[in-house]
């Protein structure tokens, strides 16, 4: 065997020359070796009959799992180590499935109980009867209002899909999921900066980068094998590592530069570091001039881009709108200025004209010296502008691939989870944009979403109608709502109709099982949001005049309708909010105040066993892990994997699928879904012939499972390929094949690339905006953006409950919450911020019963610095009492000098909020203390408020 | 050939994921399979937590100190070519194979626990249910199936920190990068080796220190060799006194 050359050679060069090859099991070895050592003998692998690949069923790094089976029982789960996105590596949730799907925790069959009495035991026959029934009866008797849906992001996509067409054709407006208190706000920045709010590269695609710039995010815990990718960066490119956050995380220890920063102060920050990017010329000219707004021209008062005019001859008008007659009965023309729609106004240079978007931002972030940026965010200035030189040395030059260097930006709850959330990412967004790092291999903004987004895309919320579909106004004509979507023609040179409702005519129709006949196809481009609307209609076979208007409640305050009880009956699916919700007491009280409480989960949250009121009825019904259904699932990096079926659903547990579709058929023979009644005799009629299950057969007996749910889930990801806009293509109607399930290892040519590894959307695009193909409307990156809630350009805004309130000119103007329950500096003098571990998923229903993680992480803590634990005679291990204005919480300390930054009276303490009163492992629920300040898109402000401490 | 696990401990990130492999790859207590409710309750209660080597956790992360969050290690079975355990188990029950793996068999042994005292890193444990010391076994199940698979935590690593394979050509790559290895001839032999550019000692390790056997047997069993005759001896006798003393304390425990 050819010896590798080992002089500074990196790991992947050392595995390819067969460096970790075992050889045989020959007797070789030192002197003293050989006397005790035994010629080693070959050893059998597990015993076990059937292996299948899927996915894990926690984080959004999607890593591949290999699940081995005997005897209908799971054996083993360990990590795939062809799947090129974990290459075997599995993080301890990973690596503990086995707990996961074998725990006598579960629950096992659907149980009811009223107030606050026990359980009791009840068939499935019952249990889909009661849930559909008790929906009936409030959608009767209060109205579709009186309802409201919540979840989920932890199911596959096609269960999620199937759980929101139920919300729409029930006319439900109250529909909620974790994005809206998870990356809502980042994901509005990025589409106000690049045009979506996607995932721009992937996790491989980190190797090629030169600088990790992590904000607002732990990877080491939140997204373990994003990091062996970040690891090769560092070997075979020198990459750099920059970490912003409050905590000196496991993440942050291996930065080369940590910037410790104040909760809630990214804007100030990073505005500093693009003044300096400004100042100094570190700006890419050429991509700004050619593949941004940077020179175009705005009209400060209107915020908007000044656009080209034409003279136009038009007829001349009177006040009525009816033209103007000359002496011979003809029109009197005249000539105006007309404005060329996208004909926007530049200038020849980014700073040509006193008003070109670049000169406003150099205007806007003029203010934020390092110095001022200091004082705001706690961070030492000279800190501030290490990183700063870092991050465009990084972006400068070309790298060993022969592509630019580029900085990789990856966040999380750390930048979204705030009031301005949204400005937040905007913030990363221009900096990302000033420096070329947009659309290059390395490059690219990644929301490390902790989920399966692909769920989320499914979905509806109070703000899209269903698969990423806008919400059609209280109002709004169909013409109107039609016109404004996108997606033109499939044919270029054909025009488009006038007539819109002649073209949409007879939308329901049925149309067979071959989707490609019907009339969406001529809306076949990309991402068609007109193929879409069309498409579901179609399938849910509900008429224009029958979709749901209007915006429903964010998750905040449809927790307060709940607590008023606007809202009477909700269905947590796969949610936990009694643990994940902001000012949690309050939430708590709106699920106690409700009719009807159903609950799907794999054990019984918190939700689920949350005190209820004495007439209040609760319904839980057991879900089952991926390991016993099947289907796609989606990761952070927009690829979509298939999870093949190891066994049968457990106990009588059902996939939350089969459970969605019975409850749908009891909805349609109650009446209570809507349906064009032209068309079919009942609701989702169409939809079991074409999914091929029969909705009548009797639970208790028959699982929908094996061969048959493969057969389902298939067809409902054939219709997401043509109702979810973004997933067009996810499915090969010419070869029958679903490509998420393809498996083949080719690595490109940047050894990264994997294109031909299961599926991506858009188009199994791998890399977002190539070539400057930024998907706004003005086709160009977002310097400046016109339509951004907040403003076109961010601006520093302290969270609502301030330790610096004398910062008066950055005053919170952004929450839309009224009637909070604050607290001043003055009693509560500590800045209090929360985390994750990662050995607890989320609200941590299924990983606080899980043994081996419980063990590694068995209570909640509160992370405090050295000199704040002396000032309060307080050891690692001690109880504290921590309480702000909302709640107050006895938790341990944790001083493990991670927080050791923090000195005098600027002090930052973080809560673990993962725990709460169930499970093996039980602890207060930090979000008590958390506040629900919220942003206009929804998300609650959890990562900063005051708090005091005390010892318990 | 000699394999080797080799540890890239400036890669290493503390997750603790090589805790769980571990724990999986051998369903170490506390485990859920075939049990009740109450049994996992019982077992997790029992359990105790994963900071510390034990009879669950084959392998933990060390921290040197617990103030400082920079410095730490995964500790482990070294896997010594020269093993303290093997020539001090009167019972015969570990083996040095010749991929390196020191592994113990528990039908073999006894309980006699010499060779927890004769380890010179702390680091076999006595599980009292099964009646056997236990410490990471190389993964010898995998290592040693055709093809090869990596040890359970080699594998799960998310930052992919370790790797398996000959010893010598591991030695090679880690010499190129590193300036601190241990394991690989400098000190001490094993195929377990810790590779860093910052001194082994200071993320909390601690090199080998020959300890917890009399003068006496400590002369006998050193260098190995023609030893083995003289120091078997010595250690059957040795083991009758430790078996008698176990005889005793059992005895007058009841």
């Amino acid at each position: 065997m050819k010896k590798p050359d080992t002089s500074k050679i990196t790991r992947r060069e050392f595995l390819k020359a067969g460096g970790a090859v075992a050889a045989g099991a020959a007797i070789v070895g030192s002197a003293e070796a050989s006397s005790h050592a035994k010629p080693t003998p070959t050893s059998k692998g597990i015993d076990y009959d059937k292996m299948v690949h899927s996915v894990c069923n926690y984080c959004g790094v999607g890593c591949g799992l290999e699940i081995y089976v005997k005897d209908g029982k799971v054996v083993h789960v360990q990590g795939d180590p062809e799947n090129p996105i974990n290459n075997g590596s599995l993080c301890s949730k990973g690596s503990s499935h086995i707990q996961l799907i074998n725990n006598d925790f579960r629950v096992k069959e659907p149980m009811k109980r009223t107030g606050n009495g026990d359980w009791q035991k009840i068939s499935w026959k019952e249990a889909i009867n009661l849930v559909a029934d008790k929906i009936t009866e409030t959608k009767s008797n209060h109205g579709a209002d009186a309802i409201a849906f919540m979840g989920s992001a932890a199911v596959l996509n096609e269960e999620a899909y199937l759980f929101h067409k139920i919300t729409r054709t029930l006319g439900l407006k109250n529909v909620e999921l974790q994005c809206t208190e998870c990356h809502i706000t980042a994901k509005k920045g990025m589409k106000n900066s690049y045009g979506t709010g996607a995932t721009s590269n992937n996790w491989i695609d980190m190797q090629n980068t030169k600088c990790a710039l992590i904000v607002g995010t732990n990877l080491v815990e939140t997204h373990p094998i994003a990091f062996q990718h970040i690891t090769i960066a560092r070997e075979e490119n020198g990459a750099k590592i920059i970490v912003i956050d409050p905590r000196c995380t496991k993440t942050a220890v291996k930065a080369d530069i940590h910037l410790q920063v104040r909760p809630g102060t990214d804007i100030a920050l990073i505005n500093s570091i693009i003044r300096y990017v400004i100042n100094t010329e570190g700006y890419d000219e050429r991509y700004l001039m050619e593949n941004t707004v940077a020179p175009f021209i705005v009209d400060r008062d209107k915020k908007a881009f000044v656009l080209e005019t034409e003279t136009k001859l038009v007829e001349k008008k009177d006040e009525n709108g009816n033209p103007i007659l000359d002496g011979e009965g003809n029109p009197v023309m005249e000539e105006v200025e007309v404005e060329i729609k996208g004909g926007y106004k530049k200038a020849d240079s980014l700073e040509g004209h006193p008003d070109t978007a670049f000169n406003i931002l150099k205007e806007i972030v003029a203010p934020y010296t390092f110095q001022e940026a200091g004082k705001i965010t706690w961070v030492p200035a000279d800190d501030i502008k290490k990183a700063a030189d870092t991050i465009i040395e990084c972006s400068q030059g070309m790298g060993k691939k022969g592509v630019k260097n580029c900085v990789a930006v990856s966040s999380s709850t750390g930048l979204s989870q705030h009031t301005t959330g949204l400005q937040n990412a905007r913030s990363i967004g221009i900096l990302q944009l000033l420096l070329g790092n947009m659309g290059r291999p390395g490059g690219g903004h990644a929301v490390a979403n902790g989920h399966n987004p692909g769920a989320v895309r499914m979905s509806a919320t109070p703000h899209d109608f269903a698969v990423k579909l806008p919400i059609r106004e209280d109002g709004e004509s169909w013409k109107k709502y039609f016109g404004r979507l996108t997606g033109g023609w499939t044919a270029k040179d054909e025009e488009e109709p006038t007539d819109y409702d002649e073209f949409v005519k007879d939308i329901t129709k049925p149309v067979g099982k071959d989707l490609r006949k019907g009339k969406w196809m001529k809306y076949n481009s990309c991402c068609s949001q007109r193929r879409g609307i069309l498409a579901v209609l179609n399938r849910w076979c509900i008429r224009p005049d029958q979709m749901v208007t209007g915006h429903g409640h964010d998750v905040v305050e449809m927790f307060r309708a709940m607590k008023t009880r606007e809202i009477k009956t909700l269905w947590a699916f796969a949610e936990n909010p009694a643990v994940a919700n902001p000012n949690a007491k309050d939430t708590r009280e709106g699920l106690k105040n409700l009719d009807v409480l159903i609950v799907s989960d794999i054990f019984e949250s918190e939700t689920a066993s949350v005190e209820r009121k004495p007439d209040g009825i609760t319904i839980l019904l057991p879900g089952c892990p991926f390991a016993e259904k099947t289907g796609s699932h989606d990761n952070t990096s927009r690829i979509i994997q298939w999870c093949e079926q190891a066994i049968d659903p457990q106990y009588k547990s059902k996939s939350d699928l089969e459970v969605v579709l019975r409850v749908a058929k009891r909805l349609s023979d109650n009446g209570a879904l809507l349906y064009d009644e032209n068309v079919a005799n009942s609701a989702w009629e169409g939809a079991w012939t074409q999914y091929g299950f029969d909705p009548d057969s009797d639970p208790d007996r028959d699982a929908l499972t094996g061969e048959e749910l493969d057969k389902v889930v298939t067809e409902v990801y054939k219709e997401t390929d043509m109702c979810n806009r973004m997933y067009r293509g996810q499915y090969d109607w010419d070869t029958i094949k679903v490509l998420a399930k393809r498996r083949d290892t080719t690595p490109g040519a940047l050894e990264t690339e994997f294109s031909e590894w299961a599926w991506c959307w858009p188009m199994n695009e791998r890399m977002l905006y190539p070539d400057g193909a930024f998907m706004t409307p003005e086709k160009k990156g977002l310097i400046y953006a016109p339509k951004a809630s907040g403003g076109p350009l961010p601006v520093h805004e302290e969270p609502v409950e301030t330790p610096m309130p004398e910062l008066t000119e950055y005053e919170n103007k952004t929450n839309v919450i009224h009637d909070l329950i604050t607290g001043t500096k003055d009693e509560y003098p500590v800045v209090l911020t929360t985390h994750r571990v990662l050995e607890q998923y989320q609200a941590g229903q299924k990983s606080r019963n899980n043994p081996w993680l419980c063990e590694l992480e068995p209570e909640p803590h509160c992370m405090m610095g050295s000199t704040l634990a002396d000032k309060l005679g307080v050891n690692d291990g001690d109880d504290v009492r921590v309480s702000t204005a909302r709640g107050s919480i006895v938790v341990k300390a944790k001083i493990d000098g991670r927080m050791d930054h923090w000195k005098d009276d600027k002090q930052v303490v973080s809560i673990s909020w993962q725990w709460g009163g169930k499970g093996l492992s039980k602890g207060a629920s930090g979000n008590l203390l958390t506040i629900d300040a919220t942003a206009p898109a929804g998300m609650p402000e959890y990562k900063a408020c005051l708090c005091k401490v005390e010892k318990a | 050939m000699v394999k080797a696990k080799l540890i890239e401990l400036d890669k290493c990130t503390e997750c603790r994921s090589c805790v769980t492999a571990c724990q999986n790859q051998n369903k170490n207590e506390p485990h859920t399979i075939g049990r009740t409710k109450e049994e996992i309750k019982k077992a997790y209660e029992e359990s105790n937590g994963a900071d510390e080597l034990s009879h669950e956790d084959w392998t933990v992360i060390s921290q040197k100190d617990p103030r400082d969050p920079t410095r730490y290690y995964k500790k482990q079975c070294m896997h010594c070519d020269d093993p303290q355990c093997v020539k001090n188990c009167p019972a015969h029950a570990i083996t040095k194979y010749d991929n390196g793996a020191v592994v113990v068999d528990p039908s073999k042994c006894e309980g006699v626990k010499l060779c927890i005292e004769a380890c010179p890193f702390n680091i076999p444990k006595f599980d009292e249910h099964k009646h056997t010391v236990v410490k990471c076994r190389l993964c010898f199940e995998r290592i040693t199936q055709n093809p090869p698979l990596d040890p359970a935590c080699v594998q799960a690593c998310p930052s992919k920190a370790m790797m398996f394979g000959e010893r010598d050509e591991l030695l090679d790559y880690a010499k190129g990068k590193y300036r601190y290895i241990y394991g690989g001839g400098e000190g001490w032999n094993s195929s377990v080796i810790y590779a860093s550019n910052v001194p082994i000692e200071e993320v909390g390790f601690t090199k080998a220190e020959i300890h917890g056997i009399p003068d006496l047997l400590r002369d006998i069993t050193h260098p190995v060799g023609i030893a083995m005759l003289a120091g078997g001896a010595g250690l059957a006798a040795l083991h009758a006194m430790k078996s008698r003393k176990e005889e005793v304390a059992k005895a007058e425990s009841k």
